[in-house]
Order: C-alpha cells, then structure tokens, then sequence
C-alpha cells in the first residue's frame, strides 16, 4: 500500500509498492477490481495509471504522423559502402609490396646516384678544365665552369640531392594514398 | 553527418558495441528481414526521439542515422527485441551527442513542434500538443525515460539497458520524472478529470 507518511522529504518513501502491479494489469488489459479501486485511493498510483494513459495514447497519435522513409535505399547505400571499403581493404593489401618496392628501388637508385657522382665528378671537373673556360668565359664565371670544390661542398651537394629526392618521394607517396 | 563518419573511417560505438556482443557475418539480416525489422520500428523510434528531442525535423535525421548505424554495425542480437532495444540504444546515444551539442530550444522551435501537429487529427490534438510541450519542461533523460517506461511499455532492465543507467536506478528516477510531468499538467490546469 501507499507509504504516504507526509513527513517525509525524501520522495522515495512516498513510492507505492504497488504501482508495477497496477501499471502491469493496465498494460495486460486487466486490472482487476482490486487494483483498481487501489489505484483510484492511491495518489501515487493515480498518477502512474494518468500518466501512462496519457503517453500511450500519444504515442499512439506520434506514430500515426511519423515519417518513413524507404528502408530499401538505405540498405542498399549500406551494402554498396560495405562493398567499397572491402574493395579499398583490398587494394590497400596489394599495394602494400608494390609500395615498399618502390621505396626499395628510390633508395638504391639515391645510393647508386651518389657512388657515380663520387665517381664521375673528378673526371667532370678535369673534362671542363680542358675545355680552357678562361679563353672563352668572362673572369668572373670561369669559378663557375669549373668550380674548384673540397670533398665536403661535394657531400653537402649530394645531401641536398638526396634530401630532395626523399621529400619528392614522400609527397608523392602521400598524395597517392 | 553520415558520410562524415563514413569518410572520415572512424569506428562507430556501435561497431564496437556489436563486436563485442558477438555478432557473427552469417547471421546478419537479409534484406527482407530488414525490411520488415524497419517496418516494425521505424514509427514507435520516431515518436520516441520526437518527444525526447521536441525537433521533428531532428527526429527524422536521427532516427536516419540510427538505422544507418545499426545496419553499419552488423548487430543481430538474439531476438527481434534484443535488436530493437539495440537500436533504441544507437537512438538514444545520437539524441545526448546532438543535444549536447545543440543551443536550448527557441520559440521557433516550439512553432515548428506545434505546427508538425495537423488540425485534422480530432479532439485529442490539443491535450496532446500541451502534453508535447510540457514534456519540454522535462530534462531530456526524464523525458525518454518516461517515454520508453510508459509508452513503450518496457520493463525497466530495458530501460536502463537503453539509457545507460542501472536498473536500480531506473525506478527512482522514473517515479521523480512521473512526480514532475502530473506537478506540470496540473500546473495547467489539465488533470485526470479534464482530460478525460
């Protein structure tokens, strides 16, 4: 029954023990006399039984106006954006080799550009030399012709070279994924 | 928002929530299952985020995404009821992210609710209309929590599994929100005899 003591601040002890039963019968079309006539004496009960008349019917009333769309379009932009990832899952797999073949292939070419430039640049240098730019070229671009470099200007050249080919290479890399 | 999520390759909640109840490829719904699982819920889900959001036009978007996300998430559950509370759930986790996020509703707002209410719709339309908007007095929990108790009729171990709360939980808050709505219509003047 109620435990409607009035002194209480608290709302919890002004609960009705008997509210899921009353609420249950109305749902199951069967509230019995009994519980019934309980509901009518009992304010919390009332309420209950009140309020959820009030929503039923109005639930009843919101679904009648409610708007549905086509589950079909739905399920099918669902399936065709399934299909796509699974497609992009796959290529992302096959493209895995080819990629790192790729990054393989750019550093090999970078270390073999480097060992010819090593290689190549005396011969390069000597070959312009013969070539007398002081006969043919303005004093102050001869420097320029046949430029007179230490080891390390020739090292931060090819570093330079290099660096450029790797940020190339991951721009690249990037804009592909 | 949808093919934002899509785009963006994030893994929704529900992806997460459907692995972990163990939904299996096999056992993903067909089409006409679909069909028919929309068919049976897509009205009862609209009046449900309509009354706990106020927005119409809201209600349509998400109860959109939902199903969208439901389906994304592969969940099959163990039984029609298991599905659609699952997706009560993805509904209900939608309204707090959007309400969160969302300034409180205008006058506006309160228009575009009472417009989306026909005249044609007999005596009961105005009763309900007060009922629409006293709800709105309500926190946006209490609302759903009245809704899903009362007009769903779901026992409160669903309620709570929806809301994402505990069940023990679920009776104290429920009597409290039940207390302030019949405080509210009577506010109006609109008792069990009147309405009637």
């Amino acid at each position: 029954m109620s435990r409607m003591d009035g002194t209480a601040g608290s709302t919890l002890r002004e609960r009705c023990g008997r509210t899921a039963a009353v609420l249950e019968a109305e749902r199951a079309g069967a509230l019995e006399a009994e519980l019934s006539r309980h509901a009518a004496q009992c304010p919390i009960c009332a309420d209950a039984l009140w309020i959820e008349r009030l929503m039923v019917e109005d639930a009843a009333a919101a679904r009648e106006r409610a708007p549905v769309s086509d589950p079909g379009a739905l399920w099918h932009r669902v399936r065709a954006e399934e299909s796509r990832a699974r497609s992009a899952r796959a290529l992302e797999r096959a493209l895995w080799p080819i990629r790192a073949a790729r990054w393989l292939a750019g550093a090999g070419g970078l270390a073999a550009a480097g060992w010819g430039i090593a290689r190549i640049a005396p011969a390069a240098h000597a070959w312009l030399g013969s070539l007398e730019p002081s006969r043919w070229l303005p004093a102050e671009l001869e420097a320029l012709a046949a430029p007179e470099l230490d080891a390390q200007t020739w090292l931060l050249l090819a570093a330079m070279i290099g660096l450029t080919a790797v940020v190339s290479g991951l721009y690249l890399s990037w804009s592909e994924m | 928002m949808v093919a934002k999520t899509a785009r963006v390759g994030l893994v929704p909640r529900e992806s997460r929530d459907a692995a972990r109840e163990g939904t299996r490829e096999a056992d993903r719904m067909d089409e006409a299952a679909f069909r028919a699982f929309h068919e049976r819920t897509a009205r009862p889900l609209w009046a449900y985020v309509v009354r706990s959001t106020g927005d119409p036009a809201l209600a349509e978007d998400l109860v959109q995404e939902a199903f969208y996300r439901f389906l994304r998430s592969g969940f099959t559950g163990t039984g029609p009821e298991h599905r659609k509370n699952y997706l009560y759930r993805i509904a209900t986790n939608l309204m707090r992210d959007r309400l969160r996020s969302r300034r409180p509703l205008s006058r506006d707002d309160e228009l575009t609710e009472r417009s989306a209410v026909t005249p044609s719709e007999g005596a009961g339309t105005e009763l309900r209309t007060d009922l629409a908007r006293l709800l709105r007095n309500l926190e946006p929990r209490e609302r759903s929590l009245l809704w899903l108790a009362h007009a769903e009729g779901l026992p409160h171990r669903e309620v709570a599994e929806i809301l994402g709360v505990r069940t023990g939980s679920v009776r104290v808050m429920l009597f409290r929100a039940r207390k302030k709505l019949a405080g509210l219509l009577r506010e109006h003047g609109l008792t069990p005899e009147v309405m009637s």
